[in-house]
């Protein structure tokens, strides 16, 4: 095997505090849909969550073994070297793991996995009254949460935070975490997971919700792609992998930020636009009588006098 | 007359400490100090080093007595391409020239970025310190890039670090036990 591809695939980041936190998350997760699932079961109860649905477990450790091979893979450990691989990296972080983790509904599930004696405690966190809650309303409404993507989204490509994020570990750790914080906000609106504290929204809203994220992340890739000169200059200290030359190297980036973090939205997009017009359709359409009739109108949708 | 019980009040108080400690852990192994997951402080970037360059970086940030990681991506000065097949020396001396130097040979498998050259090296006293790298390639190609190291006194662990723990744990707990006790004067 070539000497730098094996140098690169052997490049990985197993980090304790990563693990711990991928593996609790994981198991109380499970332990709650297994406890939900046996009730459903048993009692007969119908319950809203489609428990048995399998493709809620599937999702949340597709999203966690994600999550995992963005922080610890190699994706991670040469993000230092090849912007190209600190894209894939953010564009895991931002736009595949949050709605897989999100469409599994993890917070009742994993309030399911807790002992028997903290499950309504720690329900109650968020019960109707309570202060948690009305925090929580307060500072995530849709409006906030979208201001704060664009300013956490665009803060980070500005060059002084980037390379600042680079040299260090600690604003590395920082960038991540607000990265996938505020991702995590955006998708609970567009996916609905609970805890419901927010007026759901329509479907139209969702639509539009999704394609107000096109532009932030269209802008930023076309800036980085169409850049005529190195903008993150920690790149330049480094050793170019595979020939790629730093320009390349950004190009490609600037191509993955623009190309794939808008596909996402998009595609999230015309999912959404796909169900609103199939309930749509379902509908029960109008009798004939009432609308074609000469009598009832004399111009579509205009009553005869 | 209504008054919470002791029951519900512990269950409730129980809970939110249970959240607070584990939002405590879990900002704690988050916010490590110097983790290993990159390399430390850039002390070199793109150094020539005859027909070489180095980008070297050095860890703990800032550097304390103890164990010194010194760690140098090598690639050829002409097209930046990586070397990974080199034989790479460590030096360590202090600048005023009291004290012994120290050698290590600097090895892929410290890291867990396999591209990277490390070295680990213990310095006991603290002081100003001249560390060299010389790297020899395959075909017998040499050179060598040198940067002055800062060694502090190792105090411990740095309490700066705590704060941002101590300020969630208020946020989460503060609040709640105000409630909790406030509630519990009006029904009384």
């Amino acid at each position: 095997m070539d000497p730098l591809l094996r140098a690169t695939l052997t490049s990985w980041d197993w980090r304790v505090e990563v693990i711990f936190v991928l593996v609790f998350a994981g198991t109380i997760y499970l332990l709650g849909w297994w406890r939900v699932r046996q009730r459903t079961i048993s009692k007969q109860v119908h319950s809203r969550w489609h428990a048995k649905a399998i493709w809620r477990p599937v999702a949340y450790l597709g999203g966690l073994l994600i999550l995992g091979i963005a922080l610890m893979s190699p994706i991670d450990v040469l993000a230092s070297q090849l912007f190209t691989f600190h894209m894939i990296q953010h564009v895991l972080l931002v736009m595949i793991v949050p709605p897989l983790l999100l469409l599994a509904n993890p917070l009742p599930f994993s309030i399911w996995g807790l002992p028997k004696s903290l499950r309504s405690p720690a329900g109650s966190l968020l019960k109707r009254d309570s202060m948690v809650r009305h925090s929580l309303q307060r500072i995530t409404g849709a409006g906030l949460v979208w201001m704060a993507f664009v300013i956490v989204y665009w803060g980070w490509h500005d060059p002084n935070a980037y390379d600042l994020a680079l040299r260090n570990s600690f604003v590395h750790d920082l960038e991540h975490i607000t990265f996938f914080v505020v991702s995590v906000l955006f998708w609970w609106h567009v996916t609905g997971a609970g805890p419901k504290i927010h007026r759901p929204m329509s479907q139209g809203v969702r639509f539009a919700f999704l394609l107000s994220a096109v532009p932030i992340t269209m802008l930023a890739g076309l800036a980085i792609t169409f850049s005529t000169e190195p903008i993150y200059k920690y790149y330049e200290a480094m050793p170019r992998l595979w020939g790629l030359s730093v320009m390349d190297d950004q190009r490609i980036a600037g191509v993955i930020m623009w190309v794939v973090g808008s596909m996402m939205y998009l595609v999230a997009a015309l999912i959404i636009a796909a169900r609103w017009l199939q309930k749509e359709e379902a509908k029960p359409s109008l009798q004939k009588s009432a609308w074609a009739t000469e009598d009832t109108l004399a111009a579509p949708g205009i009553e005869a006098k | 007359m209504k008054r919470t019980t002791p029951g519900k009040f512990n269950k409730r108080a129980h809970a939110s400490l249970l959240a607070a400690c584990m939002a405590a852990v879990i900002l704690l192994v988050i916010f490590q100090p110097a983790s290993a997951h990159t390399e430390g402080k850039m002390q070199l970037s793109a150094e020539p080093a005859g027909p070489f360059k180095m980008t070297v970086f050095s860890s703990p940030d800032p550097a304390v007595t103890g164990d010194i990681h010194i760690a140098a991506l090598i690639f050829v000065a002409d097209d930046a391409r990586p070397v990974l097949d080199a034989d790479v020396l460590v030096t360590v001396e202090p600048v005023d020239g009291e004290g012994p130097s120290q050698e290590s040979q600097a090895v892929q498998g410290y890291s867990e970025n396999k591209l990277l050259f490390e070295a680990i090296i213990d310095v006991s006293a603290p002081g100003l310190y001249e560390v060299s790298i010389a790297v020899e390639d395959a075909d017998g190609q040499s050179g060598q890039a040198s940067f002055e190291l800062e060694v502090s006194p190792d105090e411990g662990f740095n309490w700066l670090y705590i704060i941002p723990v101590i300020i969630v744990v208020l946020i989460v707990v503060v609040p709640i036990v105000f409630r909790m006790s406030r509630r519990g004067t009006s029904q009384v």
